[in-house]
């Protein structure tokens, strides 16, 4: 009973939180003075799959942190290694128990934290590298920027998922740190390549040529006034980039070189299940429809963003 | 012509040896060793180790053995793959038509389905076919693949048992069966894993094409078209369509990592016999020099597809020729 009290608690958190999210975009996209933020916010709010992703992905951070409270048994608890062997879904066990006897749903729970958290840590990894190396090249320009961006297009067309799989079963078994690390390591190579455009477009603006008159450094240039001005595109693809990588992460789990067992992540359950796909079909399908469900609420922010950020378009499409 | 043609292929050609540099150094800068499984052998003494090494080139200096591999590969030995005892080339080269098989399938597919519920969508825009074409296509868009190739294998190779649930050819009855026969065989196999590809990879095309679609709508000529009081079917085959394909033939060229990697899932799912099973298999067994190979062959498909893409791009478009 008290784990009902708990999920009640929770649901009401994430409406509250929810709630205030909802009121601050409301404020932003009706303030009185007009500003990029607003307009985006008021784009943003005009797309309603977008909102409702959005509201998702606040209950599912919600749940994500909580699960502790939440499962209904620690991850790893294998309470009767015979009788709640193998069980199909039930009242008890609402996404069955594993070939351990482990509650599915607490793992899929506990799951989703690390899933997560691979997700984002990684892409911030991505991201700032990207941004690096994109900044460098472009505000570079000339021959720097030429040999940087050749090299690019050579990291860009090595299939990412086969050079992860390549340096992981070399590794072996690897913390959740290494992993974060490659993943992010192998995954700046498309961001590089947006911040190198934007950097050049808006290096070519007015204010930036009367920044370089008045004798700022370059890096002051780079980071006060070129980066700022070019971090949409970021975002969104950031945004992107995280549903790409929780699907990566299964994939690489999957294949046994990603999370390690006993940790659970939503890729190592699946695998799991996957040998027993015919008898315990509960295993393969919850994760994987958290996961899908998961990747299509950040797909969808993403493509809100997309729309909302994008200068080209016009107030009401 | 001639000009764009040569600067792309030298272009492909560099980005290859780059590929090549960097496969090879990060395989081997990585902590563990090409012959670990058989040197942990406790029966074998130091001596008869460091033999092993020496005859494999393992004991030479990273540059050297990079420098010996690039000759080889050059020369067109790919290595001896310690895990299947045979060439690496020998191996790719049985395991790459079957990969070639099932991707040109999925290829072919996914772009006819794709580039038509794109058109569908963006034709009925806002409106519920678009919405909930839109919906499915996200749907199938956020998907591990190889789970869908799960649930496939489990809906109509186990619940509603239509479809073989791997393998390429049916183990038993496949050497008895006529030529007509054998063919319904391999396509009964390649059902599952092609559907599974095609869906995945559709629903990105179908995305991309919608937007390229709306992206033409908005251009003067087609108002111009309208206005000269064309025929609606006129103005979308002849004026429309024509221009909002174009971008769609750049998408060859991005699709196939993607569906080089997602081949790598659905044909371990499956157990399709090419070289994404190849590469996980060579992967289980610490198989460096498989590994190394089919990570370069994967990325030599990769440039050869955007260059044909870039090529078909300037055959298409008189725009991009005259430069």
């Amino acid at each position: 009973m008290a784990l009902a009290v708990r999920w009640l608690l929770a649901a009401i958190l994430s409406a509250l939180l929810s709630l205030l999210l909802a009121r601050r975009l409301a404020r932003l996209a009706d303030a009185p003075m007009e500003t990029p933020a607003g307009r985006a916010a008021r784009r943003f709010r005009a797309n309603r799959g977008a909102v409702l992703a959005l509201h998702l992905l606040v209950a599912l951070v919600v749940v994500t942190v909580l699960a502790p409270a939440l499962a209904p048994h620690p991850p790893a608890a294998q309470p009767d290694i015979v009788a709640l062997k193998s069980l199909p879904p039930s009242l008890a066990h609402p996404f069955g128990t594993d070939q351990y006897s482990r509650d599915v749903l607490s793992r899929v729970l506990y799951g989703a934290r690390v899933s997560l958290a691979v997700a984002v840590l990684s892409v911030l990894v991505a991201i700032t590298l990207g941004v690096a190396y994109g900044g460098v090249a472009g505000l570079a320009g000339g021959r720097v920027d030429a040999v940087l961006m050749r090299l690019n297009d050579a990291l860009l067309s090595v299939p990412r998922v086969l050079l992860l799989i390549a340096v992981l079963a070399a590794l072996g078994r690897i913390d959740i740190e290494a992993l974060v690390l490659l993943v992010g390591v192998t995954g700046w190579f498309g961001v590089s390549r947006i911040v190198r455009a934007e950097v050049r477009s808006v290096g070519a603006t007015e204010f930036v040529t009367a920044a370089r008159a008045l004798g700022i450094g370059r890096r002051r240039l780079l980071v006060r006034h070129v980066l700022p001005n070019a971090l949409s595109p970021v975002i969104v693809a950031a945004t992107l980039a995280v549903g790409n990588v929780i699907v990566l992460e299964a994939g690489l789990s999957y294949l046994g070189i990603g999370v390690q067992p006993p940790q659970a992540s939503w890729g190592n359950i699946l695998q799991e299940g996957a040998a027993h796909i015919q008898a315990l079909w509960w295993m393969s399908l919850f994760p994987g429809l958290a996961i899908v469900a998961t990747v299509m609420a950040v797909n969808l922010v993403g493509d809100g963003l997309r729309d909302a950020l994008d200068p080209k378009q016009v107030d009401g499409r | 012509m001639r000009r764009l043609l040569a600067g792309r292929l030298l272009q492909g050609a560099v980005i290859v040896v780059l590929v090549t540099t960097i496969t090879f150094f990060l395989i081997h800068l990585v902590p563990g060793e090409p012959l670990a499984t058989t040197l942990d052998s406790p029966y074998l003494t130091e001596a008869y180790r460091a033999r092993l090494r020496a005859i494999y080139g393992l004991d030479r200096p990273l540059g050297e053995q990079y420098v010996r591999y690039v000759g080889a590969v050059a020369r067109g030995d790919l290595g001896w793959s310690f895990s299947l005892r045979r060439p690496v080339a020998d191996a790719l080269a049985d395991a790459l038509p079957n990969t070639l098989l099932l991707m040109g399938v999925s290829l072919a597919l996914s772009f006819a389905l794709g580039i038509a519920l794109g058109v569908l969508q963006a034709m009925r825009r806002d409106t519920a076919t678009d919405r909930v074409l839109g919906a499915v296509a996200l749907f199938f868009y956020s998907m591990p693949d190889f789970w869908l190739a799960l649930m496939a294998m489990l809906l109509f190779a186990y619940w509603l048992p239509i479809f073989p649930v791997g393998g390429m050819v049916d183990p038993v009855m496949h050497p008895y069966l006529g030529f007509w026969g054998r063919i319904g065989d391999v396509l009964s196999h390649l059902a599952l894993p092609a559907l599974v590809l095609t869906l995945l990879s559709a629903a990105g095309i179908a995305r991309y094409q919608r937007a390229a679609v709306l992206e033409v709508v908005r251009q003067d000529y087609v108002r111009t078209a309208r206005a000269k009081g064309l025929r609606e079917r006129s103005v979308v085959v002849r004026h429309l369509l024509r221009n909002a394909l174009l971008p769609t033939i750049t998408l060859l060229g991005l699709a196939l990592p993607a569906l080089l990697g997602g081949a790598v899932f659905v044909e371990r799912v499956f157990a399709w016999p090419g070289m994404g099973l190849l590469t996980v298999n060579a992967i289980a067994t610490r198989d460096y020099p498989l590994v190394t190979a089919s990570v370069i062959v994967a990325s030599i498909t990769v440039v050869a597809g955007s260059l044909v893409a870039d090529v078909l791009y300037a055959v298409v478009d008189p725009r991009l020729r005259r430069r």
